[in-house]
């Protein structure tokens, strides 16, 4: 049984080593991490996690990075994203988890003067992130149409070579992880989609059947999107992997 | 926020705490006067400061916050009258802007929101009571289109309007006909059963009278009643009360038959006479027989058995001819 527990208090603290310290960090430059880190912790979907970067990088759009907390935000962007897309968190959890990533280690805050200024710092901070979308909540969901584009493209692929390759997991998670820059706001939901897709299959070496007898124009993918042109394409693969070179201290 | 701050250099609590300083400084509307006062909020005439003085009208909707902030179910219905500005339909009234109200946000206090519409300058029912003559039979046609256009269209995007009436029907100047207040518009979710305050006695449908389910089919019933209120300009179902306004629609479409009548409805089918239905080509004197049958299947008291608003804006009443 000893074992087992040093085992464990291993690996958690291996794990820890290598969580982000948000506290010496340069502001803004782990705000997005904060966004997932809390948002997997608060058991929020990937989409609803997504969400809330798109509110974070349109909030930040419009107003300037030094006049606000970076964390309070981000935090008040989880909440806001839950409420629209159906999966509320409670603020007590927000502001509970928010803060214990902040300090690595800390327990629940009592309730005393430091949480009641954190909730009501989160709580205004909600309505001022709602105030600066306009309320304009309905963000366009890129994981609909790649989950669309995929089911669609696993019909046309033999089955052995879907299985041999995870396309799917890529390409989620290259969508994912584009939420990480603010160029997802500069591109459509669809148009995001298939260059997830696209940079999948090109990292994993796979090329969809029968897309070479195509002429030099045309596009397997055009199916999906038509007014996708391969140079745009190919700039938005670029914009996700730049989201690599440049993640300074990755989870 | 002290742990979040504990290493950046000045804490940043107060850029967070003046929210309601920031909306102040950024004042874009100039309250003119009180438009009406409902039991969801005060709609006020107001001049759009950045947008060359045009003349816009606010609702101001107070929300009582919860304990998590800003209530999920209003949050979501902001959003979801935004969505549907996107469409931008014909039919719809324009919601140009959501702000907050400059008041201070206390801990557990109301939050104070305005919706910004434009402003058009009557309802239809003031719109019928100036009209000094009967309407011609192609404003009539014309704007019942309208109004089926409208709720057609809230109806594909799973929203119910459950309070059509004249008063919050507008008139625009070249007769147009727009839907507006949408203060208690759901989303719409299969057999919700709701108050039944909700929509204006003489447009109410019997199944809310009734205290039944009901579904998009209310919108439809509400309509037809307009609709023929639009050829008398008198109100169809004048009902007094609750059980009066049954009395109303039994005298005039018919007592329904006991297969019809819903099941656990507290109100017995027998604690009415027997009504025979009337011939409502005799209420509407001189309609239009389309019309006539357009309206009649807009007063089905089944609600399963109603038109839908895809089905009236099919029907030959608006196919027949071309609308002008």
């Amino acid at each position: 049984m000893k074992d087992v527990i040093d085992v464990l208090a291993l690996q958690s603290s291996r794990r820890e080593r290598r969580l982000p310290d948000y506290r010496s960090a340069p502001s803004h430059s782990l705000a997005t991490n904060f966004i997932f880190e809390c948002g997997i912790k608060l058991g929020l979907q990937p989409a609803t996690v997504a969400t809330a970067a798109v509110f974070y990088h349109k909030f930040f759009k419009e107003a300037d990075k030094n006049d606000y907390d970076c964390y309070v935000i981000c935090t008040a962007c989880l909440c806001a994203a839950g409420k629209s897309r159906d999966e509320p968190v409670r603020l007590r959890d927000a502001v509970n988890v928010a803060h214990n990533s902040i300090n690595r280690g800390a327990g629940p805050l009592e309730l005393g003067d430091e949480y009641w200024s954190w909730r009501g710092a989160v709580a205004q901070a909600e309505l001022l992130v709602l105030r600066l979308l306009g309320f304009n909540l309905d963000t366009p969901s890129p994981h609909r149409y790649l989950l669309h584009y995929l089911r669609s493209l696993q019909e046309w692929f033999p089955p052995s070579q879907w299985r041999s390759a995870p396309i799917a997991r890529t390409a989620m998670a290259f969508l994912q992880d584009f939420h990480h820059s603010p160029s997802i706001l500069e591109y459509r939901a669809p148009h995001v989609a298939v260059a997830c897709l696209t940079l999948a299959l090109h990292v994993l070496g796979v090329s969809v059947p029968l897309a070479s007898t195509l002429d030099d124009d045309a596009a397997w993918y055009s199916v999906f999107t038509k007014d996708l042109q391969k140079e745009k394409n190919w700039e938005i693969m670029e914009k996700i992997m730049q989201v690599y070179s440049r993640e300074p201290e990755p989870i | 926020m002290s742990g979040a701050s504990t290493s950046h250099s000045p804490p940043q609590m107060a850029s967070i705490t003046d929210v309601s300083g920031l909306f102040q400084n950024a004042k874009k509307y100039e309250e003119l006067n009180v438009i009406g006062t409902g039991a969801y909020g005060t709609v006020y005439k107001a001049r759009d400061l950045h947008n060359g003085g045009n003349i816009v009208a606010m609702k101001k909707v107070k929300v009582a916050l919860t304990e998590d902030g800003i209530p999920l179910s209003t949050l979501r219905e902001i959003a979801l009258l935004r969505q549907l500005e996107a469409y931008r339909h014909p039919n719809i009234v324009r919601l140009l802007d959501v702000c907050h109200g400059g008041q201070s946000l206390e801990r557990d206090s109301q939050l104070v929101l305005f919706l910004v519409f434009e402003h058009v300058d009557q309802d239809l029912e003031s719109f019928l009571k100036r009209s000094l003559s009967p309407l011609s039979q192609n404003t009539i046609r014309s704007m019942s289109f309208d109004i089926l256009s409208g709720i057609d269209f809230l109806h594909s995007h799973r929203i119910v309007h459950r309070d059509l009436k004249p008063h919050n029907l507008l008139v625009t100047s070249s007769g147009r006909v727009k839907l507006a207040d949408f203060g208690l518009a759901k989303t719409y979710d299969t057999d919700m059963k709701l108050t039944s305050v909700v929509v204006t006695l003489w447009y109410r449908p019997p199944e809310v009278l009734l205290g039944t389910s009901y579904n998009t089919a209310v919108d439809v019933w509400s309509a037809g009643c307009v609709l023929a209120q639009l050829h008398t300009r008198k109100p169809l179902l004048p009902g007094a009360s609750d059980s009066d306004q049954l009395h109303e629609i039994f005298r005039l479409i018919g007592r329904p038959s006991r297969q019809e009548w819903p099941e656990n409805v507290s109100i017995m089918l027998d604690s009415f006479p027997a009504y025979q239905a009337q011939d409502l080509a005799e209420v509407l004197p001189r309609i239009h027989p389309h019309a006539l049958e357009l309206i009649k299947g807009m007063l089905i008291f089944d609600p399963a058995k109603r038109l839908t608003a895809l089905d009236c804006l099919e029907h030959p009443y608006f196919t027949d001819e071309p609308l002008t």
